[in-house]
């Protein structure tokens, strides 16, 4: 079987008259040092308008008991001779990976470091995905689909959810609409060379356009044209013809369980790029409902405003009774102060950076924010309980509101605050001693550059602990210690001028947040010397 | 901006600013072209325009400017300069903008206070590229490794991007404020919707006023706006708002003393420190005040087209800049 695995499934499948796209198999045993002439061939004998996709095609791949899904590797390349023998090559040379030879052993299959490859003319399908099934008398009676625009790379690899459609009889609507920012789609010669930023035509007959985001390895990358972000991917028909040639292809290769890659064109023709044993079982998520998680259980955008809240989301901020709820939304303005104002728990915007309107305010404000969750109004139904953490920039599905977090207990005993002004001295918070920054040579420094110890005389140790000055950085003692002070060198830290009549000074220094929180702190390496 | 492709970087305003007039993306086009001589006295152009709305930047002239004014973000005495000239270009918009406004309530000669006013804002536009072509990571790095975590690092310069002044959208909804209180002590309401009207009515609602009018630019609105809003608290709201402007002030020069604080004894860490500092302060504020311009702009030129009978979704700066010259 030096075609392989799949090649051999789909020859089978086109034997019994399943819309299999025509393809070359490179063998497994072809020489190395033949592949420039098989290129040739293979360019001479298939038409490829939107260019080659090489497929690996290993013998112990998409078997019953081990798929090596992801494994081995796939390559789009523009139908000339040197992107496709590299593509050829890459592919051969993926039957080396070790994580091959690993996943083969864990599961028993008899693993070879080759692999034929099987070369079809790349498909420019209007949508693709994934189907998995259970097939009883001829009909599939347990299955699942998933679908994005375009190919189904971004999907299969991960990088994309797809809109899913299940067998579960309470669930009659796609479960999860796709928020597919960009589409992936083979070009012609002509649009590989157009730079980013032009147009093509997307679907001549329905007259759509889509700007080009990049292109690389025969593939351009499009942004969703604005006809297509909300319309579903998969019609009813589609799917109802798609489960058709699930069940004949199960067949067709005497499987129960079913696994099918398969492609739409815009001409609605169906597509079946391969089909193999589905190697785990079919679970179906529960039925979604208004109020329960629908979309992915974490979604990342932009840390925009530190902090972590939780609450039910609520999409219009037009809503002033958001006290403790999640504003989902788009970018803020002023018209929405009041609604902010009202207390909500978190807000997660759908664009914006951490220099934007809503990044802004929501610091100002002290809520947490994340930014740039471009599918939240999508993926977050209102009332869905979300936790959203502003610090890392993570929005997450979660069953309930934790209890509050108590903040760790922190003693200032030995610490002296760090601060820039005097202002906070009445503070009697059990910290050692009050520390004012000055720094002479600073343009900001609000102190008088020529006073070394502004302050000083004026408090020393007749508030509730002792207070001193600390000349940052290697500056020099200055030449007039103030009356009552004594100079302390502090190696790395720089001078600090303390209260004779003081204690020594303690053994830390920090700088206290407005909450009293520890944001920094060091030691204080004493050197009296 | 786009991935590289084929040692090309684009700007693509058409699509991060889609629906945006031809003057729009002339502002953004021209000076994300202009700002290396704007923030660090380069001319080296950035790219070059390839269609109204899109900018290709050749990869080692991006590079090559990025990194030069990555290594002058380093030092604090460039910084300061660079956002003191920032500061200037800001004042001479403001002034630019206050006499056209004035003078397009005098009558249609306004063609030397349109030039000014869009050369002054095009000064201040090539500061949009803040938004991404800061150093952050190398920032984020810094700081994670002074402060012990990389949460206490990002929280440190996220709040470093707390502007000096109140941002726009809690700026133009005290305006709001001090118009409903005034109403209720008996103000008149007209009068008192012009003053708000011309202060934050091009800011309240979605889009830009650069083809048409924002829904706070007529009077009438403004009016029924400031009605609702006095019969809510307003005392309340703006303490609120004060409090919460306040307490994220202190946030910020706490994290700013802490991140001093631990680059003591580093001379190079204590510069950088100093240096992102004040450029991260700078930055949120200037990125707010330039809205502010920008909508005030739009408006005016708006204004000014629809005196002339043209329409102002059609206008270039080179139009409003032929009118200074034709003066």
């Amino acid at each position: 079987m030096t075609a392989g695995a799949k090649a051999t499934a789909l020859a089978r499948l086109t034997a019994f008259g399943l819309p299999v796209p025509a393809g070359i198999v490179v063998p497994v045993d072809h020489p190395d040092d033949l592949l420039a002439d098989a290129v040739a061939e293979l360019l001479a004998r298939l038409p490829a308008p939107y260019g080659l996709v090489a497929r690996s095609s290993a013998v112990a791949e998409d078997g019953a008991g081990a798929s090596f899904a992801g494994l081995y590797t796939s390559r789009f390349c523009p139908a000339d001779p040197d992107a496709l023998l590299e593509a050829l090559r890459a592919v051969r040379a993926s039957a080396r990976n070790p994580a091959i030879t690993t996943y083969g052993h864990a599961l028993g299959a008899n693993v070879g470091p080759q692999t034929a490859v099987l070369v079809q003319p790349a498909l420019r399908p209007a949508c693709s995905g994934v189907l998995a099934a259970s097939v009883t008398d001829g009909s599939c009676t347990s299955w699942r689909i998933e679908a994005v625009h375009g190919l189904a790379e971004p999907l299969v690899s991960g990088a994309q959810a797809g809109e899913t459609h299940t067998s579960d009889p309470d669930h009659h609507a796609p479960a999860r609409p796709a928020t597919q920012p960009l589409i992936q789609l083979p070009g012609t010669p002509t649009e590989l060379e157009l730079p980013p930023g032009e147009w093509i035509e997307l679907d001549q007959d329905c007259g759509i356009r889509a700007k080009i985001q990049t292109s690389h390895g025969g593939v351009l990358h499009l942004y969703t044209p604005t006809a297509l972000a909300d319309r579903p991917v998969l019609t009813t028909k589609a799917r109802e013809q798609l489960l058709a040639a699930a069940a004949l292809t199960a067949a067709v290769l005497a499987l129960e369980h079913i696994d099918i890659e398969w492609a739409i064109g815009f001409d609605g023709a169906l597509h079946l790029v391969q089909a193999r044993p589905l190697t785990a079982p079919l679970i179906n998520r529960p039925t979604a409902t208004a109020a329960q998680p629908t979309g992915p259980r974490v979604l990342r955008g932009i840390a925009a405003a530190p902090g972590t809240g939780t609450g039910p989301a609520v999409h219009s901020p037009a809503i002033t009774d958001v006290r403790g709820s999640a504003l989902i939304c788009d970018a803020l303005g002023p018209e929405t102060v009041p609604t902010l104002l009202a207390g909500p728990a978190a807000v997660v915007a759908t664009t914006g950076g951490e220099l934007s309107h809503t990044a802004i305010i929501t610091r100002e404000l002290g809520i947490p924010c994340v930014t740039n969750v471009t599918n939240a109004l999508t993926a977050i139904t209102s009332g869905t309980l979300v936790e959203v953490d502003g610090g890392t920039g993570t929005v997450r599905v979660t069953p309930a509101i934790p209890n509050p977090r108590t903040a760790p207990t922190r003693s200032l005993t030995h610490v002296a605050a760090l601060t820039r002004a005097l202002d906070g001295l009445a503070v009697d918070d059990g910290r050692a001693a009050t520390v004012l920054w000055h720094d002479p040579h600073d343009p900001h420094d609000p102190h008088d550059p020529h006073d070394p110890a502004p302050g000083l005389a004026a408090f020393g140790t007749s508030g509730p602990h002792p207070v001193g000055v600390l000349l940052p950085g290697s500056l020099p003692i200055p030449v007039t210690v103030p009356p009552g002070a004594r100079p302390i060198r502090l190696p790395g830290l720089g001078t600090l001028l303390w209260p004779h009549d003081a204690p020594p000074p303690p053994t830390d220094i920090a700088v206290l947040g407005p909450d009293g929180q520890i944001l920094s702190r060091r030691a204080l390496c004493r050197d009296t010397h | 901006m786009e991935p590289v492709w084929k040692g090309l970087l684009t700007c693509d305003y058409e699509h991060t600013r889609p629906g945006s007039t031809p003057l729009e993306l002339d502002l953004y086009t021209t000076s994300l072209i202009r700002w290396p001589i704007a923030l660090m006295n380069d001319p080296r152009p950035y790219g070059r325009l390839r269609r109204p709305g899109i900018v290709d930047i050749p990869e080692p002239d991006h590079l090559a400017l990025t990194a030069r004014w990555h290594h002058k973000l380093a030092d604090p005495q460039y910084a300061n300069t660079m956002v003191a000239a920032a500061e200037q270009r800001h004042q001479r918009a403001e002034n630019a903008l206050t006499a056209l406004e004035h003078q397009l309530l005098r009558g249609p000669a306004v063609g030397a206070q349109l030039a000014e006013a869009t050369e002054a804002l095009l000064g201040v536009m090539s500061a949009h590229i803040v938004n991404w072509l800061l150093p952050d990571d190398h920032w984020q790095h810094l700081l994670t490794d002074l402060l012990g975590s990389d949460s206490d690092g990002r929280a440190c310069r996220l709040a470093l991007g707390t502007p000096d002044a109140t941002g726009h959208l809690l700026d133009a909804h005290l305006v709001l404020l001090d118009g409903a209180t005034a109403v209720a002590q008996g103000a008149d309401l007209a009068t008192t919707a012009a003053a708000v009207s011309a202060r934050a009515g091009t800011l309240y609602g979605d889009g830009s006023p650069a083809a048409s009018a924002m829904p706070l630019e007529d009077r009438t609105r403004a009016a029924g706006l400031i009605t609702a809003t006095a019969s809510t608290d307003t005392t309340g709201q703006r303490r609120a708002i004060n409090g919460a402007r306040r307490r994220a002030v202190e946030l910020r020069d706490a994290w700013a003393l802490a991140a001093r604080l631990a680059a003591l004894g580093d001379t190079a860490a204590t510069e950088e420190v100093t240096a992102l500092t004040t450029v991260c302060r700078w930055a949120a504020g200037s990125e707010e005040t330039r809205k502010v311009q920008r909508h005030r702009f739009l408006a005016a030129a708006r204004r000014w087209a629809e005196d002339q009978g043209t329409d102002p979704g059609t206008i270039t700066t080179a139009d409003l800049l032929t009118q200074g010259a034709a003066q």
